[in-house]
């Protein structure tokens, strides 16, 4: 994976993350999971994923949408996606 | 304008400093039903904050029966009904439970006390698949058999509960295993579809409504609206973008159910109903009907969409900057012109400000500005009108003429979930009660001109010819309405044929119309006192001393059954006020008033009935 080109995603990530949880002080890693973030259920789930791809005009399939469980997995199915 | 996102922020930061109104206010003027998906899931999630923070608002509980995850609706409706003024109290039965739900009594929908029930349905429960070319008999029996399933079921959530019924109906599929010849044959998925949706609009009881998902599917193109992906992976009903659409019809239709349709068309005349200006054109040098060109075709099919309007009872009306004469004279003289005069109630051209006019029109069609719905071509007219009248909806128009139907058409303001005969005839009876403002106008005492009316009142007990529209008074009407109950026509049904209440009709009629049933009254009988439950009065007919000829009806019924004490009550809303003095009027004693609160008025009824003067003959032969 392009370093730059993670970086950059995680920057855009961070936004739709800090959009939905009204939280602008909130900070993606690569590491953070559903765990660390008390309203990101399965409702979110669904927003959130819904949100990445309008911005990186991709889209998941339903598969990768269930097995989604951490930004590390996220990242991985984007560039499988061709967001990269 | 500001951006979008500078205005969501606006809204954010309003949200956190706990000035939720202000937020709502911004959300009001920026969300859309058709804005990104990241917007809508913000403005849901804003909807949940600005809901628990505004004092006040009205609750409505909302159960929802479904086969579908529901979540995200549910987000998308409490924002839309939060702009219509309404707190959502959500009830989600568990998936895929509904038939279980609305069978059993002990359910958690019966426990929830809902105010509306929403059989949240869509194709894939009903499970309609082609019957390849089976008999006649089974395809009718397949479509109607559910039809009548699911009728059984909001027949018996009627019959248990106080609440309204919406039941949506099925949608198409755009994914067809015969192709194109499903349209050619009645046992195709395609066709029971169809034909389901007709069988459930005939079968569905009084009180239950038709959620229209087909159409708004439709609307919004079947190829977008499914999204396998979604259902496979978390069985939602439909793509995430059909939401807000959804959600926005449901708002709107759930608003009329309680009395928050807009009545009345206000229209401009230079550039909204024709092109050009006719004080500089002349009446033959403006643009309608089909010898006008495209943009005169635009003009005249806006024309006859207005006309339709009126037709179901929305009463139109005209507020434009203009010579009075000379603004009439198209409807006169010119061809190609699809509303004439007398579709107007009210005919305000002149030079006056917009918003004084509209205050005016409202004032003389006894109705609320927020009633009205305003469209002008001009944007600082609709500027203004906006700023200096919140409650006056104003569409945002196109600069094309071709674009104005399909604007006003989405607005949704005009929702209802009944019709009935009054409707039909309710553009006359403005009409001809602005021939009565004329009239009194000209008359010199009130006395005199209520005599030159040649009033007639019928009156008598609810049958089922008047039920369902004594259940539109009592849930549409706002202002002559003392206690603001609310009952649906299920419950007026049973009360009716109570031993222990009486549910009356008035009907009243003059020298220049007839206005049909234009009264609803409820008495509960409890040992010697006669308790006035429920007197609603259509405002077609105020300060025409009506109300006397109904409470000395009250009277007769009351005193008919052996009771010797009349008691009333009047409950203030913001709307109700006309009504706040009546019994103190009809010379009831207070004996109790709490501050802004309720206030209780007795009447004895072994007194002589108190001394009204009114003009009303009583059309029944009894009394008067």
């Amino acid at each position: 994976m392009n370093t730059v080109w993670k970086e950059n995603a995680l920057q855009v990530i961070q936004d739709i993350f800090r959009n939905q949880f009204f939280d602008d002080s909130l900070a993606i890693t690569e590491h953070t999971t559903p765990a660390d973030i008390e309203e990101w259920d399965s409702l979110a789930h669904v927003n959130l994923l819904a949100s990445i791809e309008n911005a990186f005009n991709i889209r998941f399939t339903a598969d990768d949408m269930a097995n989604i469980d951490s930004i590390a997995v996220l990242l991985a199915t984007m560039v499988e996606r061709g967001a990269c | 304008m500001a951006e979008p996102t500078h205005m969501l922020m606006m809204a954010k930061e309003h949200c956190k400093a706990g000035e939720h109104a202000r937020a709502l206010e911004v959300l009001r003027s920026l969300a859309s039903r058709h804005d990104p998906l990241p917007m809508q899931a913000q403005y849901a999630r804003l909807a949940l904050t600005i809901a628990q923070g505004l004092e006040g608002l009205p609750v409505l509980r909302v159960a929802f029966l479904a086969g579908s995850t529901l979540d995200h609706l549910v987000g998308a409706l409490r924002f839309w009904l939060l702009l219509e003024g309404f707190r959502l109290e959500p009830y989600l039965a568990p998936f895929d439970t509904w038939r279980q739900e609305a069978a059993d009594p002990s359910s958690g929908l019966y426990s929830f006390r809902p105010d509306l029930v929403w059989f949240f349905l869509t194709a894939r429960d009903l499970k309609l698949e082609a019957l390849w070319g089976d008999q006649p008999q089974q395809w009718q029996e397949a479509a109607a058999g559910r039809a009548a399933e699911v009728a059984t079921l909001a027949r018996q959530v009627l019959a248990t509960l106080p609440a309204t019924v919406l039941v949506n109906n099925a949608e198409a599929s755009a994914t067809r295993v015969l192709g194109n010849f499903e349209g050619s044959v009645s046992w195709s998925a395609a066709s029971l579809q169809r034909r389901y949706n007709l069988e459930l609009a005939q079968a569905l009881p009084a009180g239950a409504s038709v959620f229209d998902l087909e159409h708004l599917a439709s609307c919004f193109g079947l190829e977008r609206w499914e999204d396998h992906r979604l259902w496979c992976h978390s069985k939602h009903p439909f793509s995430l973008e059909a939401h807000a659409p959804v959600a926005f019809a449901g708002a709107k239709l759930i608003a009329a159910a309680k009395g928050k349709a807009r009545k009345c068309l206000v229209l401009d005349l230079d550039n909204t109903l024709w092109g050009g200006v006719v004080g500089d054109d002349g009446v033959d040098g403006i643009r309608v009907g089909p010898d006008a060109g495209a943009a005169g075709e635009a003009y005249a099919a806006f024309q006859a969409f207005a006309k339709s309007l009126s037709l179901r009872g929305i009463a139109l009306a005209v507020c434009s900057k203009n010579d009075p004469d000379l603004a009439r004279e198209p409807f006169r003289s010119r061809q190609g012109m699809a509303l004439t005069l007398d579709d107007f109630a009210v005919f305000r051209a002149n030079w006056d400000n917009k918003a004084d006019n509209l205050r005016q029109i409202a004032r003389e069609l006894n109705l609320g500005l927020e009633a009205l719905v305003f469209v002008d071509d001009n944007p600082a007219e609709r500027a203004l009108v906006r700023a200096e009248l919140p409650q006056v909806a104003v569409p945002e128009l196109s600069a094309d003429p071709a674009d104005y139907m399909r604007v006003l058409a989405e607005g949704a303001w005009f929702e209802t979930l009944t019709f009935v005969e009054e409707d039909r005839s309710r553009s006359r009876a403005y009409r001809d009660n602005a021939a009565r403002n004329a009239c009194l106008a000209q008359s010199s005492d009130l006395d005199g001109y209520l005599r030159s009316l040649e009033m007639r009142a019928c009156w008598g007990d609810a049958d089922q010819a008047r039920l369902s529209r004594l259940a539109q008074l009592v849930n549409k009407t706002n202002q002559f309405h003392l206690t603001t109950t609310r009952y649906s026509e299920p419950e007026l049904t049973a009360l009716s044929l109570a031993d222990d209440a009486w549910v009356g009709w008035f009907s009243l009629s003059d020298r220049f119309g007839d206005h049909g049933v234009i009264a609803a009254v409820v008495l509960r009988f409890r040992g010697q006192a006669a308790l006035v439950d429920t007197w609603t009065m259509s405002c077609r007919v105020f300060s025409r001393g009506m109300e006397d000829f109904i409470f000395l009806k009250i009277w007769e019924v009351a005193k008919g059954r052996g009771c010797t004490r009349l008691e009333g009550a009047f409950r203030p809303t913001p709307k109700n006020g006309v009504v706040a003095t009546l019994y103190d009027r009809l010379g009831g004693s207070s004996v109790q008033q709490d501050c802004g609160q309720e206030s209780r008025w007795h009447f004895d009824l072994v007194a002589p009935p108190p001394d009204l003067t009114h003009y009303i003959a009583d059309a029944n032969g009894s009394g008067n």
